[in-house]
């Protein structure tokens, strides 16, 4: 008998590779490219945020004492988790009169941003000084997926208060 | 011969499965991301929970307060500032140097110093604690009074209900 030795390439392995190699491709396409995108900007959103938290009630800014017109950083502790009441107030009062400055002084210029400063009970803390006078808040966020939160706890008044911090883009 | 083009039902079951697996495996990537992102918010909660009961001298204040007491300020805190979906719970302890072999009075974790070290008190306070804890910190601080001879640690565990 004579013997003859071939090789197949069965038609159907070609099309399941075709098959395969484009439901990869496309998965690849939405998955680790638009999907990961959007888990990027949400990812650095979150370190931002979380990033701004910690400065504003670690630090007391630079320089020290600043205020509207010489501020390079934001920070409104007088020593860590210890709220200091006029920079909360000139925060405060500079997020609701120049907030492009604000956002540019704490490097969020990309996004919406809102603070507030609470007790416990959700009352929001009130100022009254001769910096600013009203509620300890400013800013809105749209209520989306992509919103990111941070809460921080601090001592303000020997009380503590909650800090809530909100971004968007 | 005719030829003819077959679609077999094992290339269809193999695409599916693959396909399958590729989503669950990227499903479990964007879950570990989310992950890593509430372990840093509980880290940071538990760290200011810490921070600012000291400095409100929370801990200095209970070396002269009764465990009832030191217990009622702990318990409010944490009632105060623990965000809906995290468990916390909080134990202070306090230590005395003791310079003699043995504790005495301070004899929580035995009547031998030790490290030179008695436990004299031990407080503690939780939220409402859920079985079904998703992730788990844990941070210590430090603390102590005039007083050389005394000292304290306060320990908080956060998990995520």
């Amino acid at each position: 008998m004579n013997n003859k030795r071939g090789q197949v390439i069965i038609f159907d392995l070609i099309v399941a590779i075709a098959i395969f190699t484009i439901t990869f491709l496309l998965f690849y396409n939405q998955f680790f490219f638009s999907s990961n995108d959007e888990a990027y900007d949400y990812n650095r959103a979150s370190e931002k945020i979380n990033q701004l938290g910690y400065f504003l009630i670690s630090t007391s800014g630079v320089p020290n004492d600043w205020d509207e017109t010489d501020v390079e950083a934001i920070g409104i502790a007088s020593e860590k988790n210890v709220i200091d009441e006029t920079k909360l107030s000139m925060l405060v009062a500079m997020g609701i009169a120049n907030s492009s400055n604000m956002k540019q002084k704490l490097d969020i210029q990309a996004y919406n941003f809102s603070f507030s400063a609470t007790h416990p009970d959700g009352a929001l803390v009130q100022l009254n000084n001769s910096i600013y006078q009203g509620n300890a808040s400013f800013g809105t966020v749209q209520e989306s997926k992509n919103k990111i939160k941070s809460t921080r706890i601090a001592s303000y008044k020997n009380s503590e208060i909650i800090l809530k911090l909100e971004i968007s883009k | 011969m005719k030829k003819g083009i077959v679609f077999t039902i094992d290339t269809i079951i193999g695409v599916i499965i693959t396909a399958s697996l590729l989503t669950a495996i990227m499903g479990i990537q964007a879950a570990n991301e989310n992950d890593e992102i509430e372990m840093l918010k509980l880290q940071a909660f538990a760290m200011d929970a810490l921070t600012t009961m000291d400095k409100q001298k929370m801990f200095e204040t209970g070396f002269f307060q009764s465990d009832a007491q030191l217990q009622q300020s702990l318990t409010r805190f944490l009632n105060n500032t623990t965000p809906e979906n995290v468990n916390a719970k909080i134990t202070v302890k306090m230590y005395r140097y003791e310079t003699h072999s043995s504790c005495g009075s301070c004899h929580l974790a035995g009547n031998t110093p030790i490290n030179g070290f008695c436990l004299c008190r031990s407080v503690s306070s939780d939220t409402v604690i859920s079985n079904t804890v998703r992730q788990k910190t844990v941070e210590k601080r430090m603390f102590s009074t005039h007083s050389e001879r005394q000292m304290g640690m306060a320990t908080i565990e956060v998990s995520l209900k």
